[in-house]
């Protein structure tokens, strides 16, 4: 998947410190229509990439709680 | 002339094959070397009492109370019977004795003439020189005694058979970490065994790879009760080991020298079970503590990324990009704008200055003088004529009137 792939490409903090210069470049300004184009459509990329970095922890988290429960409760 | 046997002896100085010894020289002899040794004051600890009734004579061992020497005793009844305390199995003694040959059964033995019992001052004094000799030999230095593990495999105990000791060790091991393992060496903890079996149980325990940790365990007891656990062959028996080794020695108040030379000193067995295993209860509530402060630090992290996430997400740029489509659009209009301001401006300019120019057009034509009726007479090539020389007689010519023209002819003028 193309989601599996880019995250293989980019650790959680690689992504999340490109996603903070797109923002920052953004809001400095000064260039193209093009260029903020394509750096917002970047930016979306990464805060997904991000988003699904911190869904995955979540989820690995649930996961050992509930077996976690499992085990203390049987 | 004597018989041979009489004669051998007393001539010759050195037995040969030809002129042997008969035994009773030879015993003899022997008698005679041990006669000349002399009386002697001797210690060591009672091992064997045999005391059979009917006799004058007591038989004992003596025995050496860090070695495997022994040697036999006797003594006439009387003498046995003056010592005080009386005699036990396991009582440290100083003999006065004389080496004696007996020469019925070519055996030796000391022949006792008075015994004493080793005083305990005197015994805590000579504990005190071997504590230092043993500690200046470095067998006491705090950096060679080694860590209990944490959870033993299994635990060694080296105690009396059936002692409190020995419960005390197991069940309170066992209250604290139901699945304890033990192997448990029972031995004699007094007397003269004492010491041997239990620098075996100890070699046996620290050569079993699964034994993680020895414990040497005895209830309390009088000084003289205790002295196997300050024996040196112990002492360094223990020194020996790779397996950490603890005493629980219950004492009041002298310390026997295993506590020193072992790697953890405990006051009592029961204090041994505590450090020798974890408490399971307490084990598992740390665990669930550390549990739970892993899993705050984590959602902590986990939260906080995701309030960045989100900040970041909601900035204008990102949460809404078409503002930079209608900045631009904005832009677009604005230019588009003016570009149509100012050509309707120009327009405007233009046309006030076309109405003007038609009004200066106007105000120069001759329309006005024809108004007032006036006319003007145009030749047919369009000269305006100004006298009659510009026009012969005949020629067609145009009026222009102000409202419109008349087509006309040049007449003739009667000759007055």
């Amino acid at each position: 998947m193309a989601k599996n792939a880019a995250q293989a490409e980019l650790s959680y903090e690689e992504a999340r410190a490109e996603l903070g210069e797109v923002v920052q470049k953004l809001e400095a300004g000064g260039i193209t229509l093009e260029e903020s184009l394509a750096l917002w459509e970047r930016g979306e990329k990464l805060a997904d990439l991000c988003q699904s970095w911190l869904d995955g922890a979540r989820a690995r988290l649930n996961a050992a709680r509930a077996a976690d429960e499992t085990s203390s409760s049987g | 002339m004597s018989q041979p046997t009489d004669r051998a002896p007393a001539g010759s100085p050195r037995s040969t094959p030809d002129e042997p010894w008969p035994v009773r020289v030879v015993s003899q002899k022997i008698a005679g070397w041990i006669a000349r040794l002399g009386d002697v004051w001797v210690e060591g600890q009672v091992a064997q009492l045999s005391r059979r009734p009917g006799t004058n004579t007591v038989f004992l061992t003596l025995r050496d109370p860090a070695a495997d020497i022994s040697l036999p005793v006797t003594c006439w009844r009387q003498v046995f019977d003056d010592a005080q305390p009386p005699l036990t199995e396991g009582a440290r003694v100083i003999v006065h004795a004389k080496p004696e040959f007996y020469p019925a059964r070519g055996s030796l033995s000391l022949r006792a003439t008075e015994f004493r019992p080793v005083g305990i001052g005197e015994l805590l004094a000579r504990l005190e020189r071997l504590k230092a000799a043993l500690g200046a030999e470095g067998l006491f230095a705090a950096e060679r005694k080694r860590r209990l593990p944490f959870l033993p495999s299994t635990v060694g105990l080296i105690t009396g058979r059936a002692s409190a000791a020995e419960r005390d060790v197991l069940e309170n091991a066992r209250r604290r970490w139901p699945a304890v393992q033990f192997a448990v060496r029972n031995v004699a903890v007094q007397g003269a065994s004492a010491v041997p079996q239990m620098i075996g149980a100890l070699r046996d325990l620290d050569a079993d790879p699964d034994v993680d940790v020895i414990v040497i365990a005895r209830g309390g007891g009088s000084v003289e009760d205790l002295l196997p656990f300050s024996d040196e062959g112990l002492c360094r028996a223990v020194f020996a080991c790779r397996t950490p080794v603890v005493s629980a020695i219950g004492h009041e108040p002298d310390t026997p020298l295993l506590d020193f030379v072992a790697d953890v000193r405990c006051s009592t067995p029961t204090d041994a079970a505590k450090r020798v295993v974890p408490d399971l209860a307490e084990e598992t509530h740390r665990i669930g503590v550390a549990r739970d402060r892993l899993l705050r630090c984590i959602v902590g992290r986990l939260d906080r990324e995701q309030q960045w996430l989100d900040g970041a997400r909601s900035r204008p740029v990102m949460a809404r990009p078409e503002v930079m489509i209608d900045a631009r659009a904005n832009e677009v209009n604005g230019l588009l704008d003016r570009s149509r301001r100012c050509l309707a401006h120009r327009l405007d300019a233009a046309t006030g200055e076309l109405s003007h120019t038609r009004a200066r057009v106007t105000a120069l034509s001759p329309q006005a003088t024809l108004d007032r009726g006036y006319a003007v007479v145009q030749r047919e090539d369009g000269v305006v004529v100004r006298r009659p020389a510009d026009v012969d007689p005949g020629d067609q010519v145009r009026v222009r009137l102000a409202e419109g023209e008349i087509p006309a002819e040049v007449g003739f003028w009667d000759e007055p």
